[in-house]
């Protein structure tokens, strides 16, 4: 059985941003909304690098754990998901998230958010695959398709990488190994292993 | 044995059964978060997304490479359904434990900040961390806190009423009354009480709802409740302030600290004996003045976090929102426990108090035994015990009440 999970090579990515674009076209996702970004860290100066980030659908997610009502939940297969009929934009996932991967429309007066959005690793949501309410709600579900995510996808240098974790990670080890440097796997440790419990 | 010995009695076994049960669940390793949904197949089942990534792994390959010819293979598990529920979730996240190959491409985490062209707050953040702390905070220190807190107190304040029964007023009622809360004291009183309570039990909905009350209701219905709660919240948190405000206004001089609370508090209020002796109080006692300070501090420092809380980010990081949830957290079952005991003492625990804030009119041996220098100052004549009728108050006469005129 596969574990899903996101690496980003920041050795390969150019910032060209088409992962996030392709994302908000794919899911209709609306304004103000981003489940992918990408964020540029010693910008113009040496080291620069750009790593793009999304719900990284961790082990042992925070988000799940804090949020007060149930609403997100994780598969078998690591996706994280969430029930947007459950939730009440009270903001918690986003404080406990380290990726602030959760985006809530309108942030409108006295904190009354609304519902939470975020990745979903192209799996939709608890709705029937493929249906018109799944779509609204949460976008394509390509996982029910038997396909990977789109920003990974259609990313032109491969930094972003998307599918089962041990692949995924042995493509990166092989790559550092060929060109003989790598700056790590950004997010793995906070993501996969942080706990106890997961680290061996 | 009186009634309210065998009541307290009967909610000291079951608050100590419910503080047991708590501490099995605070003393045992806090629980991972497992996996619900199942979308991926039987376990060890080939899945289509594995062959995807082998699929990229091959491109990956080719980029340097020459092609790999991959085997046609058959067609495997995967395209999902619904999803039914997980019937092994502790085994797949042990399967998600580390690998000895991933260790080598693992950074420190550390928070990481850099720079987007997005226009939209906390877009430039890479890594926080402490998210994960927060999380800990929260769902451990302060539910477990507050469990202590509330249980404890109510805990307590049962076996003292087991113990020693309720407080009578030592020589009886008196025939007479004195007025000890105006109506607008009492309004404000009861305006902020209510407030209060509906802050209290939809705040406790939002940090306790989960583990207590979604097992019994089902989802939508706990959202319901959920989101009535959010809202009601900061509704009852206008009335809230405005209240705590109004009642630092009216009561604030006369609850400043006087060496009689040193005195009080070492007698333990004379709540311990039955004699007809208390250490003297003037208007408010020790016990009161705590209750007033916990009240105007407390909420004040409640309402300036929730405000914060209201208004994410707009003057205060993720350090500065985390902290505030938790302090308001703290700060508000810390004023819960303190209120439960504030009920009890006005209600169950003391003949005669719960009218001071109903009526407004106390008794006049409540009074005496209880605040016998303020009763001394309101009625001049507080040696003679008869009480001879209703008195209008008035903290400068001398005279025997017009009653008996």
């Amino acid at each position: 059985m596969a574990r899903m999970k996101f690496l980003c090579d920041s050795d390969r990515c150019i910032e060209c941003n088409a992962c996030s674009t392709v994302c908000k076209n794919e899911h209709g996702v609306p304004w103000g909304i981003l489940r992918r970004r990408v964020v540029t860290i010693n910008d113009g100066g040496p080291g620069e690098k750009s790593i793009a980030t999304s719900c990284m659908h961790c082990t042992d997610a925070p988000c799940i754990a804090v949020c007060p009502v149930n609403c997100i939940y994780q598969t078998d297969i690591g996706i994280v998901l969430h029930n947007k009929d459950i939730c009440i934009g009270c903001g918690y996932c986003f404080y406990a998230c380290p990726f602030g991967a959760p985006q809530y429309p309108q942030a409108s007066n006295f904190g009354s958010r609304g519902k939470m959005d975020k990745c979903t690793y192209c799996a939709g949501g608890p709705e029937k695959p493929g249906s018109e309410a799944e779509y609204k709600k949460y976008g394509r579900n390509r996982i029910a398709e038997g396909k990977l995510p789109l920003c990974a996808e259609v990313c032109s240098t491969r930094a972003l990488l998307a599918g089962d974790g041990d692949i995924v990670s042995q493509i990166y080890r092989e790559r550092i190994v060929r060109r003989g440097y790598g700056a790590g796997a950004w997010g793995w440790s906070t993501a996969y292993y942080s706990s106890q419990a997961v680290q061996g | 044995m009186s009634a309210y010995r065998v009541a307290g009695g009967l909610a000291a076994a079951l608050l100590a059964a419910l503080l047991i049960w708590m501490a099995t669940y605070a003393a045992a390793p806090k629980p991972m978060v497992l996996p619900s949904v199942q979308i991926g197949g039987e376990p060890g089942e080939r899945t289509v997304w594995v062959d995807r990534s082998k699929l990229l792994s091959d491109r990956n390959a080719a980029e340097t490479l020459p092609a790999v010819a991959r085997p046609q293979e058959d067609v495997v598990a995967g395209g999902t359904q619904a999803g039914g529920s997980v019937s092994n979730p502790k085994q797949i996240v042990q399967s998600w434990k580390l690998d000895k190959a991933d260790s080598q491409i693992l950074i420190t985490p550390e928070k990481r900040t850099g720079t987007t062209s997005l226009p939209y707050r906390n877009t430039n953040l890479l890594e926080q961390p402490q998210g994960r702390d927060w999380r800990r905070a929260r769902n451990g220190t302060v539910v477990y806190t507050g469990g202590w807190l509330i249980l404890g107190v109510s805990l307590a304040l049962a076996l003292f009423l087991f113990a020693r029964g309720r407080i009578r007023i030592a020589e009886g009622r008196s025939s007479g009354t004195v007025e000890r809360f105006n109506q607008v004291e009492r309004a404000n009183h009861w305006m902020t009480a209510t407030a209060f309570v509906v802050l209290a039990l939809t705040g406790l909905v939002v940090l306790y709802g989960k583990p207590l009350l979604l097992p019994f209701i089902s989802p939508s219905a706990f959202h319901e409740v959920a989101s009535i709660s959010a809202w009601l919240h900061m509704a009852a948190s206008v009335a809230f302030a405005i209240g705590v405000v109004a009642m630092a206004w009216l009561w604030l001089r006369e609850n400043l600290p006087s060496r009689l609370d040193v005195e009080w508090l070492k007698e333990g209020g004379g709540f311990l004996s039955d004699g007809r002796h208390n250490p003297p109080a003037r208007k408010f006692n020790a016990g009161q003045k705590i209750v007033f300070w916990g009240v105007t501090l407390g909420g004040l420092a409640a309402l300036i976090s929730g405000v914060t809380l209201m208004f994410p980010f707009a003057w205060l990081g993720f350090d500065g929102m985390q902290w505030a949830q938790l302090a308001h957290a703290v700060i508000a079952l810390l004023m819960i426990a303190l209120i439960i005991g504030h009920i009890y003492i006005g209600t169950v625990g003391m003949e005669g108090a719960i009218d001071a804030m109903w009526s407004g009119r106390v008794d006049r041996n409540w009074a005496k035994e209880h605040h016998s220098l303020w009763y001394r100052d309101i009625s001049g004549n507080w040696r003679d015990p008869d009480g001879t009728g209703t008195e209008q108050t008035s903290s400068t006469h001398h005279h025997h009440p017009k009653a008996a005129e």
